[in-house]
């Protein structure tokens, strides 16, 4: 036997005794107890009254009905009671049940019930603090018989039939089973449930127990997810679940949106984001939901756990659960907090007097930081949040408001919203009917800023006054296309948007029989948005265009429709379960909407609220509106089968039959198919005995998903109007001709997914998590492509063309370093590693290969920073090798990419040929580590969040880093860093820089005194900071502010919101 | 209770089945080709849009940019932090591009988009049933005539860039490309079976006999660049034909601003061939006003645009104010000062008159209160160099502002111009906008002075300088100013008409009509030196087959214009 082998037996061995040892005082007389019996051919009689001498044990039993007479041979060294009886009956037919010291004896496991009387029983439910816990379920396993804690924490259930077991959960604890044995007092602590293996788990049209799962599938609750501050709930799960990128450019804008990407960019055109279900209802927008409404997101991350979502489901699903309400005592919950962005970075840009020094532009007089200009020092966010639930054991309730009011860290952005959300659950005709349904309505009024705003704030001259020195009421104008006065941009228009979001959804469940029910949900989501736009008579645009005032309204409204059936079947056979699920699904999305737009307008008081007041359109030939609708649908087909073999052996398999009007005429319906199995591992005999392993678990899957995220009609071949030109008559009419290169064949594209997978618990529970391996073939990927021209009508035609291949490893792990009574710590790590690649641009007809990616804009338009290429990693940049600088600080290159050989002109001699790749833009690696700190009443979490291994294109450096800019205020480096050069930007790796970093995203510091009060049960004040510091090499503002989801990963967009650090205070009150 | 809830779960059975399985498309707001065609006037309607997208080909940016800007009459120089944009404008003006150009992938691209439309149409009409729309046969072999019309304008543009270029005559054939003589050959047979189909004198716009014949004088003109193989006889010819009326009355206008002032105030100009009509807010000729006028522009030309401040006359001088000593270039001071079309422009009456071609010197503002011409109390002031003092425009090309210092030391190129650098171009005539004259005024794509030049060309080239030296009079005749004709004309002094006067000339009358690089290619000329540009040492005659053009059909193959990229 290898040494390490026998040392891993031994430390195993020691660590299974050290863990007795602890534990042995624990455990029940019947565990505890052992005997040894050695006796030939005697009755079974015999041997238990032989037991009966030996032990404090007695067996009840009815002579009458109980064989006793057989005779037997016994021989048991130091076993224990259960042990020796299952040995003794076996064949025999008799059934035993240990009660403490009482063993009862049957034919038939009811026939237990004779021999005991029911009873009531009572008890207090507490969690591990001693506190009591209101709303903790406590059911008789097998049964719906069952109670809720009151306030107290106290329970009672009249008739417990003997021998039965009580199965108590609460959220957020480990649920427990309790034999009731002869109790009539039963006091329960809860502990807290680091793992969660009973948690239950949604997983798309049904859940099961975490401890079930076949495929990756993750899920956070509230409290784990991270706190503060936030626009969109997604970005409390940052960094919470491996292979899941969540990223905001301008996180500090409160009207702009997050990205979510699961396991890495695979789509071109039909969007990387995932599906988005809320409440059981697919395609869910989220910007409906406070954050303090959800009680859990669970983010199904491979094929086979999204395939059930078909051809949406190809970038991941994200299950939101809103919360519920609870029967008992109606609960009240206050949740506010206050915020505020202080910068945390700007651009290091030259002062007025080096920009003079420099000779780059003349003095106009002034002395203007235009950054510090454009920022609003008083910002300020407040968010007030109130609910109350509650309920019987037929009705329960949940209702909450919420009301959130954000002025921005730049002078424009404002965002206020109000919304409320109603839940309830009755039970009706004696359980037969379920009915239950959510209402929720936001409304928000949005207004922007514009990012372009930034970019002046860099480039103009610093002695550019922000007032006309001449007319100090009006602002300094600025002339050409791409200059422009900020601040005026800014303040002389209205630019916003009043949106209302609502969801109403009805479910009527019937329970047909015990093990089969059937399901309805109808749901309807709106979404309004009236878009507001001012333009003064004081705007550059109406200045320079010699107008007074420009008003626009456009108002668009989404409406769709959701219908699911649903039916569902249990069985029990033997040590095997069964679940089977078929459903049929109808989604309608309809989408329309007008503008209006007038100028010239006699005052500008009225603003956008007098359209008619304007004489621009009563001009001929004029018309200022237009209006449009469309109209998608999605009908699904779809099943799921789930067994499981006394927990060890798990199987999964389901299928969706699924169509879009999209699609083109011969491909309008699709199959995507799953399956999945997982292998308990810590049930076979050979681990069950290594006790330090909790629980361990082997998955793997398969499965198929698509994505059709892309516009509607575009496989139809459609003529639309374009301009106007003469008719016969000299009229003008307008002309009409095809719209698009029509593509009949046009279908969705597949993904296909592997993953193989592990769960883990070891040491009771202190150290759990997952890992995973993946493989996602993306096919018949869409794109834009360019059509040959000729013969084609347009020179880009929307077809499928691709194949792309993201393959990935994560780990999830979790561990409770430290539970003392006043103390603990836990940490977790979540990270990934992924790599995406385009494996095939090219399909029988177009055979390009390539694709050139982000087109760096003017002034220069250098061309584009990235190349996709079969075979190439998503996010390859490309470009000239930098080889230095020739005596007159011209950027020199390497002559075919090569280092080391020929050095030549970049802008003179620069040819295609000498450009390669040079890096890429998406981090392959993401890291987060959680820590949380408990003391007493206090709490304490740092968390910290990097990405690595990747590349970002510092356009700031290129196109105000280098002196050949002319005209224009330069960063400092201009002069130092990049002070060698002189010529103009090149596309070359000079202007590529590491990404990597790491940063303490998120430090909350919590106290939750205990209170002793009838009139509140909880309070917790709490502060956080997000974007503590940043470690990083990276010159640009702050690695986060660059993109880094999708096909265009790691390029600054110039235009570049501020990052700010953000500093929340709040308070949450349960009343 | 069990028949209970069978009659539920039957009742959410009769809910869920209606919704069944349809997945036709609802279109709202779009047409799909299949119930496009309905009437007479959806006919119009598609028979009209690739005359809107040759307009659009034409005279909207690309085609109008590699044409001029590659030339010596034309630049958009850098103006301090305006107008590098990417350093194109000087690559197209020292003939440096690359087959990356995105001027020239939209030369391709424009064409051929108009081409695939032309060819979509001709199968849609051949197809339609036209009497049950309310038409005749004979509409129908019009409107296909047209259609064969512009598909071969839009061919003649190809093979005038690229020369061996595919030949697609329907919409989703994928070729190679056909030679140059192939391509010739096939513009030449198009237009002459069109020919007898189409009007004469049809409505300002459309192709017509007079537009189809004038084609097949630009064709043969050029036959010898292009394939090698003259054919200045069938030139002439078809000239000779046009200017005898045989294809419907032309007549060269009497009034030098005529031809382009046709659409204002319902004047049409009987010299135009085909012109593009325009009508503000619904047709305008924004790109030409947009690229040439400077930002102030509006307060002298009474309007309310804004300009781009970009494309401005090559200079005719140096820094210290002597001409430029090149044969080609120089354009302003190619005209005569007795030539009417020297003067500064300036509108003359409230019914849209005006005279001369050029904005120099001094800008003032318009004067309000007379309804035409300028306030010459009102000096219109720059905003970048010149922020605050008098716009006042140069016929030089250099940094004067920073004059003696900063970047003024770097002479005279197109990268180091400023705000008020160069003559600018108003030959299409900014009228006022109080006026209701602003936008009005047609593109000239033919005018009847070009058949007069060409069948001049024809007799020059067959050394008949007194018949070329007649022709080209009859048109020069209305640009002098009384008095000075006898000085100026070429009949009885035919000794004036060298090469280098008549590529001068050719110049001076189709100045910014999009002739110029066409000519002097035909001329030999276009590689020579000239302001801010060396000799060519490889032949630039050709423009590159455009990367992305070669990338997207991989039966295409690089032409010569693709190895002399740089």
């Amino acid at each position: 036997m290898p040494i390490g082998k026998i040392l891993k037996i031994m430390k195993v061995f020691t660590f299974v005794m050290l863990v007795f040892a602890i534990h042995v005082s624990a455990l029940s007389y019947s565990q505890n107890t052992k005997l040894s019996i050695n006796l030939q051919n005697v009755s079974i009689k015999q041997v238990l009254a032989k037991i009966e001498d030996q032990s404090e044990f007695r067996f009840l039993y009815s002579d009458s009905k109980i064989n006793v007479e057989k005779i037997v041979a016994v021989d048991f060294n130091n076993k224990q009671i259960e042990d020796i009886l299952r040995n003794l009956f076996e064949g025999s037919g008799i059934q035993f049940k240990v009660s403490g010291r009482q063993i009862l004896l049957s034919n038939s496991s009811d026939g237990f019930d004779n021999l005991q009387q029911q009873k009531p029983i009572s008890g207090k439910v507490t969690d591990s603090s001693g506190a009591s816990l209101p709303g903790a379920s406590i059911v008789l396993k097998g049964t719906t018989t069952g109670s809720i804690t009151d306030v107290n924490g106290n329970y009672f259930i009249s008739n417990i039939p003997a021998g039965s077991t009580l199965v108590i959960s609460f959220v957020g604890m480990k649920s427990q089973e309790i034999k009731v044995e002869n109790n009539s007092l039963i006091n329960v602590v809860m502990e807290e449930d680091a793992i969660g293996l009973n948690e239950v788990v949604a997983i798309g049209y049904g859940s099961v127990q975490k401890k079930d799962l076949t495929s990756a599938v993750i899920s956070i609750a509230s409290k784990d997810l991270l706190q503060g501050a936030f626009n969109s709930p997604l970005e409390m799960l940052d960094g919470k679940v491996a292979g899941v990128s969540i990223s905001n450019p301008a996180a500090a804008d409160p009207n702009h949106g997050t990205d979510v990407q699961i396991r890495g960019a695979s789509s071109i055109e039909g969007g990387n984001g995932p599906l988005i279900v809320i409440d059981g209802m697919p395609g869910g927008d989220l910007r409906n939901v406070a954050q303090q409404d959800i009680e859990s997101m669970t983010v199904l991350k491979d094929g086979a756990a999204a395939a059930i979502y078909g051809s949406r489901a190809a970038n991941g699903v994200i299950l939101v659960q809103t919360k519920r309400g609870k029967s008992g005592k109606v609960v009240i919950t206050y949740d506010s907090y206050i915020d505020r962005d202080v910068v945390a970075a700007k651009p290091d840009i030259l002062s007025p007097e080096e920009f003079l020094s420099h000779n780059i532009d003349v003095d106009r007089g002034g002395r203007t930081n235009w950054y510090d200009e454009l920022i609003r020092k008083d910002n300020l966010g407040q968010n007030h949040f109130l609910s109350a639930s509650g309920g019987n054991e037929n009705t329960i309730f949940r209702i909450s408001a919420n009301f959130r009011d954000k002025s921005a860290i730049d002078i424009a952005s404002e965002r206020q919203e109000t919304g409320i959300r109603a839940s309830f659950q009755q039970k009706a005709m004696d359980g037969f009917l379920e009915l239950s349904g959510n209402l929720s309505y936001k409304s928000a009024q949005e207004e922007y800023t514009d990012y372009g705003v930034f970019q002046q704030a860099v480039k103009l001259n610093p002695t550019i006054p922000v007032m006309d020195p001449a007319d100090p009421s009006g602002y300094y104008r600025m002339y050409g296309y791409d200059t422009f006065n900020p601040v005026q941009d800014l303040k002389e228009r209205e630019n916003g948007a009043d949106q209302t979001y609502s969801i109403i959804d009805f479910n009527i469940k019937m329970n047909l029989l015990k093990n089969l029910n059937t399901e309805v949900k109808l749901a309807r989501q709106d979404h309004d948005e009236y878009k507001r736009e001012y333009y003064t008579s004081k705007s550059k645009e109406s200045v320079d265009n010699n107008r007074t005032g420009r008003a626009r309204l456009q108002d668009e409204k989404w409406t769709d429709y959701t219908l699911e059936w649903l039916g569902n079947y249990y069985a029990t056979m033997g040590r095997s379960d069964i679940k089977l699920m078929g459903g049929y699904s109808y989604q309608e999305f309809n989408d329309h909407g007008f503008y209006a737009e007038n100028m010239d307008f006699p005052s500008d008081a009225f603003r956008y609220n007098n359209l008619d007041a304007g004489s621009w359109q009563l001009e001929e030939g004029r018309l200022g509106m237009d209006s449009w609708r469309s109209k998608e649908k999605t009908i699904a087909f779809f099943g799921r089968a789930n067994y499981n073999y006394d927990d060890k052996i798990l199987l999964a398999g389901s299928m969706r039959y699924e169509g879009n009007t999209k699609f083109g005429a011969d491909n309008k319906w699709g199959m995507f198919p799953a399956a999945s199995a997982a292998w308990r591992m810590s049930e076979m005999s050979f681990i069950k005995d290594v006790s330090f392993i909790d629980d361990l678990k082997l998955r793997a899957s398969y499965g198929e998903t698509g994505r059709s995220g892309f516009g509607r009609y575009s496989s139809l071949a459609r003529y639309q109007g374009f301009g106007k030109w003469q008719n016969d008559e000299g009229q003008w009419i307008q002309v009409y001709g095809p719209a698009n290169n029509p593509n009949p064949d046009l279908r969705w594209e597949k993904q296909i997914s592997y993953n193989l997978g592990v769960d883990f618990s070891l040491f009771k529970n202190r150290l759990s998590g997952s890992a995973d391996v993946f493989i996602r073939d993306g096919k018949d990927v869409i794109s834009n492509y360019d059509a040959p021209l000729p013969p084609y009508l347009h020179d880009q035609i929307f077809t499928n063309v691709g194949s792309t291949r993201a393959k990935g490893v994560e780990l999830n792990i979790n561990w409770v370093a430290l539970q003392k009574k006043n103390f603990s710590y836990k940490t977790n790590i979540t990270t990934s590693y992924i790599l995406s690649k385009l494996d095939k641009f090219s399909n029988g007809t177009f055979t390009k290969g390539y694709m050139d990616r982000y087109s760096l804009p003017s002034p220069g338009n250098p061309g584009y920073a990235q190349r996709l290429e079969d075979g190439t990693e998503i996010g390859s940049f490309y470009g000239y090798k930098y080889a230095g600088v020739d005596e007159e600080g011209k950027i020199m290159i390497w002559r075919d990419g090569v280092v080391g050989s020929e050095k030549v002109n970049a802008s003179s001699e620069g040819k295609d040929t000498d450009k390669t790749y040079l890096g890429h833009g998406s981090p392959r690696i993401e890291l987060s580590w959680g820590n949380n700190f408990t003391f007493k009443s206090f709490d304490l979490s740092l968390y910290f969040r990097g990405r690595f291994d990747y590349q970002i294109m510092n356009t700031y450096q290129m196109y105000y880093g280098l002196v050949a800019e002319p005209g224009v205020n330069l960063l400092k480096d201009a002069y130092s860093r990049n002070g060698q050069i002189t010529s103009g930007k090149v596309i070359c790796d000079y202007f590529l820089e590491d990404g990597d970093y790491i940063k303490l995203d998120n430090l909350t510091l919590g106290w939750s005194p205990k209170i002793k009060s009838n009139h509140f049960r909880n309070l917790r004040l709490y502060g956080t900071v997000k974007n503590v510091f940043t470690l990083t090499k990276f010159t640009g503002l702050d690695p986060t502010t660059v993109s880094i989801s999708g096909l265009e990963p790691g390029i600054v967009d110039l235009n570049v919101y501020p990052i700010t650090r953000n500093y929340t205070l709040g308070v949450q009150i349960t009343f | 209770m069990n028949k209970i809830k069978i009659f539920y779960f039957f009742l959410i059975f009769a809910l869920v089945i209606p919704s069944c399985t349809n997945l036709d498309e609802e279109v709202f707001d779009t047409l799909t080709a299949d119930i496009y065609y309905k009437d007479k006037s959806s006919i119009e309607a598609a028979l009209l849009r690739p005359y809107e997208h040759g307009h659009w080909c034409g005279w909207d940016g690309d085609r109008w940019i590699t044409q001029e800007l590659t030339a010596d009459q034309f630049m958009w120089a850098q103006k301090g932090k305006h107008g590098w944009d990417g350093g194109q404008w000087i690559r197209l003006h020292g003939h440096e591009w690359t087959d990356n150009e995105g001027v020239i992938y939209g030369s391709w691209v424009g064409p051929y988009q108009g081409i695939a439309q032309c060819n979509q149409f001709i199968s849609d009409f051949t197809g339609l049933d036209y009497p049950k729309f309310g038409l005749t046969e004979a509409d129908k072999a019009e409107h296909i005539a047209e259609l064969r019309t512009l598909r071969a304008w839009f061919y003649l543009f190809l093979i005038d860039y690229f020369r061996d270029v595919p030949i697609v005559t329907n919409v989703s054939e994928l070729k190679p490309q056909s030679t140059r003589q192939e391509v010739f050959t096939f513009i030449e047979t198009e237009l002459k079976e069109s020919l007898p189909d189409l009007l004469k004198n049809a409505h300002a716009g459309r192709w017509d006999q007079g537009g189809a014949a004038a084609l097949l004088v630009r064709l043969y003109l050029n036959s010898e660049a292009w394939t090698g193989i003259p054919k200045y006889t069938e030139c002439a010819a078809y000239a000779q034909d046009i200017i005898s009326g045989n294809y419907g009355i032309y007549n060269i206008d009497p009034d030098y601003t005529g031809p382009f002032r046709s659409g204002i105030n319902g004047y049409r100009s009987k010299e135009n061939i085909l012109e593009f009509p325009h009508a503000k807010n619904i047709y305008e000729f924004g790109w030409m006003y947009n690229a040439m006028m400077h930002y102030q522009e509006r307060f002298s030309l009474d309007n309310d645009w804004g300009g781009w401040n970009g494309i401005t006359l090559t200079p005719s001088r140096d820094l210290e104010g002597n001409i430029n000593p090149y044969k080609l270039g120089n354009p302003y001071e190619k005209f005569s000062d007795d030539d009417k079309r020297k003067q500064p422009f300036q509108t003359t009456d409230v019914n849209g008159n005006r005279e001369g071609f050029f904005l120099i010197g001094q800008q003032y503002e318009f004067n309000a209160a007379k309804g035409f011409g300028f306030d010459s109390t009102k000096m219109v002031l720059g905003t970048e160099e010149w922020s605050g003092k008098p716009l006042s425009y140069v016929d030089q090309c250099g940094r004067f502002s920073e004059k003696p210092d900063g970047r003024w030391n770097e002479g005279s190129h197109v990268s180091t111009g400023e705000e008020n650098t160069g003559v600018r171009f108003i030959k299409f005539p900014w009228l006022p906008m109080s006026n209701n004259q602003f936008q009005f005024n047609s593109a000239t794509e033919i005018r009847l002075a070009e058949m007069y030049y060409a069948l001049a060309e024809c007799k020059y080239r067959a050394n008949d300088k007194v018949g070329a030296a007649a022709l080209l009079d009859v048109v020069r005749e209305r640009n002098f100013k009384p008095g000075t004709w006898e000085t100026q004309k070429y009949t009885g002094n035919t000794a004036l008409l060298t090469d280098d006067e008549f590529v001068d000339e050719l110049g001076r009358e189709f100045l910014g009509e999009r002739h110029r690089r066409t000519d002097l290619v035909r001329w030999g000329r276009f590689g020579d030196a000239w302001w801010d540009k060396t000799a060519d040492t490889k032949d630039k005659s050709i423009f590159p087959i455009p990367s992305r053009a070669l990338n997207a059909n991989p039966l295409l193959v690089p032409n010569e214009g693709n190895e002399q990229t740089n």
